[in-house]
C-alpha cells in the first residue's frame, strides 16, 4: 500500500536525507540525541500524523478564514523537533494558527513550554517552570540547543 | 456600524480602532477542536487560539456579540456547528487596556459574516493575558477554559 502524506515527495526525500546524516555529525556531548532513531520515536510518529492532518485542514477550519498549516512550516516543525527531542520525549501538542502557522507545546508537572512557529526559523518561545517565578521568553533562529535543554528539563 | 475605510493593496482592512465599538461591548471567539490540547482527558484551549497568524499587521478574528443580538440571532447559536462547538467571550475594555485595537471587518459573500471584527496588536504575551480573561459563551464539551 502506498503511504500518502501531506508533504511533497521532494520534501519527504529531504526529510529522509537530512535526519539521517546528523547521526554522524552530532556531538556525543550533546544533550539531544539526533538521527534515525528519532524516526521510530513515539513523538515522531504522533507529530508526523498530526502535521499531516493539519496540512489537510479545510479553509475556514477555525470558523473564520483559517488556512491549513503550510508545508514549509510543517516541515520546519518536524525538522526542529528532530533536533530538540530525544527518543523519550513525550509527543508534543501541535496547535494550528489561522495563517498556516502552528504552535508546539508541552505541559507537564514541571512546567509549560510553547514554541510559536511564525515561519521557518522564526519561533517565539515561552517557558514557564512551575518552580520559578519568572517566565522565559526568547526568539529562536537557527540554534536550537538552548531550547533542547528546556524541553528536556520540562519533559523528563 | 460604519464600514472600515482603509485597506491595503490586497484588500485587507488596515488595523484601526472602531469608534462605535465601545469598551462595554463583548466579542466572541469561536473555538474549534484544533485549538484544544488533551490534558489527561480534559481538553484545554491553547494560547494559540488567541494569537494572530503571522505577526505584524495580522489580527485575530472575532464576532461582535451585540451586533448578532441586534440581528435577532442567539449568539450561542451563531457560528456554533458540529465542528465549532465552543465559543469564548472577551470584553472590549480588557482588550483596550492591553493597547489592542478592535476594528469592524465584515466578511463578504460567499461566506458572509456581517458581525466579524478583528483584534490587532496581540503578541504572544498578550495572548496569554487574553486566555486568562476569556470566559465561556458556549463551553466546548469536556473542555476547561484555562
Amino acid at each position: 500500500m502506498t503511504r500518502t502524506t501531506a508533504f511533497s515527495p521532494e520534501l519527504e526525500s529531504v526529510m529522509n536525507f537530512k535526519v539521517g546524516p546528523e547521526v554522524a555529525t552530532s556531538s556525543t556531548n550533546s544533550p539531544v540525541r539526533r538521527g534515525n532513531h528519532n524516526r521510530q520515536s513515539n513523538w515522531y510518529t504522533m507529530a508526523f500524523i498530526k502535521l499531516n492532518y493539519l496540512r489537510n485542514l479545510e479553509s475556514g477550519w477555525d470558523g473564520y478564514r483559517g488556512k491549513p498549516v503550510s508545508e514549509q512550516n510543517a516541515y520546519f516543525a518536524l525538522s526542529m523537533l528532530t533536533k530538540i527531542c530525544t527518543d523519550d520525549t513525550p509527543a508534543p501538542h501541535i496547535i494550528p494558527g489561522s495563517g498556516g502557522d502552528l504552535q508546539i507545546e508541552w505541559h507537564t508537572t514541571k512546567g509549560d513550554i510553547e514554541l510559536n512557529i511564525i515561519a521557518p526559523y522564526k519561533v517565539n518561545v515561552w517557558i514557564d517552570y512551575k518552580d520559578h517565578e519568572e517566565e522565559i521568553e526568547l526568539t529562536l533562529g537557527w540554534n536550537f540547543d538552548s531550547i533542547a535543554e528546556h524541553v528536556k528539563k520540562i519533559t523528563e | 456600524m460604519k464600514p472600515p475605510t482603509s485597506h491595503d493593496i490586497y484588500g485587507n482592512v488596515i488595523e484601526y480602532d472602531h469608534e462605535e465599538i465601545l469598551n462595554e461591548h463583548v466579542v466572541i471567539r469561536r473555538i474549534s477542536f484544533e485549538h484544544l490540547w488533551n490534558d489527561n482527558g480534559v481538553l484545554r484551549i491553547s494560547s494559540k487560539a488567541y494569537k494572530p497568524s503571522t505577526g505584524d499587521g495580522e489580527g485575530v478574528s472575532v464576532d461582535l456579540k451585540h451586533l448578532i443580538e441586534e440581528a435577532g440571532i442567539d449568539p450561542k447559536i451563531f457560528g456554533i456547528t458540529s465542528k465549532f462547538k465552543g465559543a469564548v467571550l472577551l470584553n472590549v475594555g480588557d482588550l483596550r487596556q492591553l493597547n489592542l485595537k478592535v476594528g469592524y471587518d465584515p466578511i463578504k459573500p460567499p461566506d458572509p459574516n456581517p458581525y466579524h471584527c478583528q483584534i490587532w496588536g496581540i503578541n504572544d504575551k498578550r495572548a496569554r493575558v487574553l486566555k486568562s480573561k476569556a470566559v465561556w459563551l458556549v463551553q466546548y464539551p469536556n473542555a476547561e477554559i484555562q
